[in-house]
């Protein structure tokens, strides 16, 4: 079978991010302040797990937008996908990128797309469910586990619910499952495969960004979320701040020595 | 134009989830002076969608039928379609689960919707209706406005208040459809993992977030944990799924939701999906060395140290060292 896994390159979730005046993101022009998502790179392990656990699969990993997300397909390689796909041009609404990965996915089919639940910068969560609607195929979302059932050709998924529930659903193939951060951590890229998605090239596809659908939203500003407590802050020496927050919790009458 | 908000009871197994509730509130404050109807989709139950109305005072529809048994994705989607289609909503809301995460993209792309995923506030000035959303790990929020004549959304569960009880039941209208099989069968329901108990009776929870590090140094807030007379220790759910803590003591969204008196965070960041299981808190401590870390906006106390040096002093101040 073939699987494709979506991958997005984000912001370095641990940098810091910074906004102009208008309240957009500043995007910065060092490439190496961004990484792959790491909801996508779950994804990828998921992929490579299945095929470790005896699932015949070719694996490829597809990116969209400009020249610098091939790092992020990179990265997958690294981490053990034959095949890097990117598809070229400065794309960022939802509708869009399924659009275009929907179009290149009829071109080349495959059994099963995987990709991460979101994105850690917009945190959206739409390409896969978006990516399935306009492919007309089954989409199930939050997978924390994974396996292909050999007779009927359908994936079993451990799908998240809240509150601690899990279902097991059945899903026919093709499909899209979005895949939940989950105890399988990302396996490090390893030396020899990093070397040797550095010299693969990749298929690259140069989009028509005009024939691509118009967004149907958009954002007006980003800002410091706001501020839903008292959020005093204790401020002077480590000393001072912990004399000051035992007089705190002290006052909650909640400490052991009070009884 | 008055708006007509639809929204979608979510339930599991025929128990209706507080987050269908909470919809309602923000679905009054989007509406304004417009008008609201829930749905109530379900195997063979009405009863729930009863109490539904009767609690809320919201017309429901009801719409009963063996293969809407768990609310799988694609006949949910098509069940909402057919019965909406009459009713011509301006927004159909869902809650932002698993399931609402499947459908309302699906929803969007046959409505030529906008599509905006775990919404946790709304606001309206001089008729621009703006939906704010997390973004970045809940660091920063995103201001957003749709730009087509049918919006479909989701809620960030615990983000709007439960509505009072109303004093007149509303209507309950059935619905028929006609459903063709879905693509994704549910085989169980089962629970992953329980929350310990002593978590809901805990006055006080400490919680370990990322930010401790490794497994070593969850000792450090099993101390501190033990500073307090009736506590228990929780994890976010990186520390969780890193194995450093088991998922019966996972806070958030897909774990426990806490109230405790006081909940005293450690290396947490605070992203949407774990302030969901502890927003309810009487009071928050939040320690973390990052002064960015989003957990501050809702702590009532912050302290901005390494908490591998400031809980040890803690500690010592309290004359438990030697512990």
């Amino acid at each position: 079978m073939r699987i494709v896994v979506l991958v997005k390159q984000v912001f370095d979730p641990d940098a810091k991010v910074r906004l102009d005046a208008a309240g957009s993101v500043i995007e910065p022009d060092d490439p190496n302040a961004y990484v792959l998502n790491g909801y996508d790179a779950h994804a990828v392990e998921e992929a490579l797990r299945l095929r470790e656990s005896g699932v015949d699969a070719e694996l490829a990993a597809l990116s969209v937008g400009p020249p610098r997300v091939q790092n992020a397909v990179r990265r997958a390689m690294g981490m053990g996908v034959e095949q890097g796909v990117h598809l070229l041009g400065d794309v960022d609404d939802p509708f869009a990128v399924a659009q275009a990965v929907a179009a290149w996915l009829r071109e080349h089919p495959c059994d099963l797309v995987l990709t991460g639940v979101m994105s850690s910068d917009r945190m959206q969560g739409l390409i896969g469910p978006l990516t399935a609607a306009a492919l007309d195929w089954p989409c199930v979302t939050q997978a924390a586990e994974l396996a292909i059932d050999r007779e009927s050709g359908s994936a079993i998924v451990q799908q998240e619910l809240e509150g601690g529930l899990r279902q097991e659903v059945e899903v026919e193939l093709p499909a899209v499952v979005t895949v939940q951060s989950g105890p399988h951590r990302p396996r490090y890229p390893s030396l020899s495969n990093m070397l040797r998605a550095r010299e693969s090239e990749l298929v690259q596809v140069e989009l028509d960004t005009a024939a691509l659908p118009q967004p149907h939203w958009q954002t007006v500003r980003i800002e410091q979320p706001q501020r839903t407590r008292a959020g005093l802050m204790l401020d002077g020496s480590p000393q001072r701040k912990a004399e000051r927050l035992l007089s705190l919790l002290r006052e909650r009458n909640v400490l052991a020595e009070a009884r | 134009m008055s708006r007509r908000v639809a929204l979608l009871i979510e339930h599991i197994a025929g128990e209706i989830r507080p987050v269908s509730y909470e919809m309602l509130t923000c679905a009054r404050q989007l509406a304004a002076d417009g008008e609201i109807v829930s749905v109530w989709l379900h195997a063979d139950d009405e009863t729930p969608a009863q109490h539904f109305a009767e609690q809320t005072g919201c017309e429901v529809f009801v719409c009963l039928d063996p293969a809407l048994v768990d609310l799988p994705s694609e006949e949910t989607g098509q069940a909402l379609i057919q019965l909406l289609d009459a009713w011509q909503p301006t927004h159909i809301m869902l809650a932002h689960t698993a399931r609402g995460w499947e459908l309302v993209p699906r929803l969007a792309a046959r409505l030529s919707a906008a599509c905006l995923t775990n919404v946790h506030r709304i606001s309206e000035e001089q008729g621009a209706l703006r939906f704010y959303r997390a973004v970045h790990g809940g660091r920063l929020e995103e201001q957003v406005q749709s730009n087509a004549p049918v919006t479909t959304l989701t809620i960030a569960p615990g983000a709007f208040a439960r509505p009072d009880a109303a004093d007149n039941a509303g209507k309950v209208v059935r619905k028929k459809v006609s459903l063709a099989p879905g693509r994704i069968q549910v085989r169980r329901q089962m629970r992953a993992h329980q929350a310990d108990n002593d978590l809901a009776a805990a006055e006080v929870v400490v919680t370990a977030g990322r930010g401790v590090g490794k497994a070593e140094n969850l000792a450090l807030i099993e101390k501190l944990s033990r500073l307090f007379a009736k506590s228990a220790v929780a994890g976010s759910r990186a520390v969780c799924d890193e194995g450093w803590l088991p998922h019966t003591r996972q806070v958030g969204q897909t774990g426990a939701t806490v109230r405790p008196k006081v909940y005293v965070a450690c290396g947490v960041s605070g992203a949407s999906q774990h302030i969901a299981g502890m927003r309810e808190s009487d009071f928050v401590v939040a320690i973390n060395r990052d002064e960015n870390a989003p957990i501050f906006r809702l702590a009532d106390v912050g302290v901005v140290e390494d908490l591998h040096t400031f809980i040890p002093l803690l500690l010592r101040e309290l004359g438990e060292e030697n512990e």
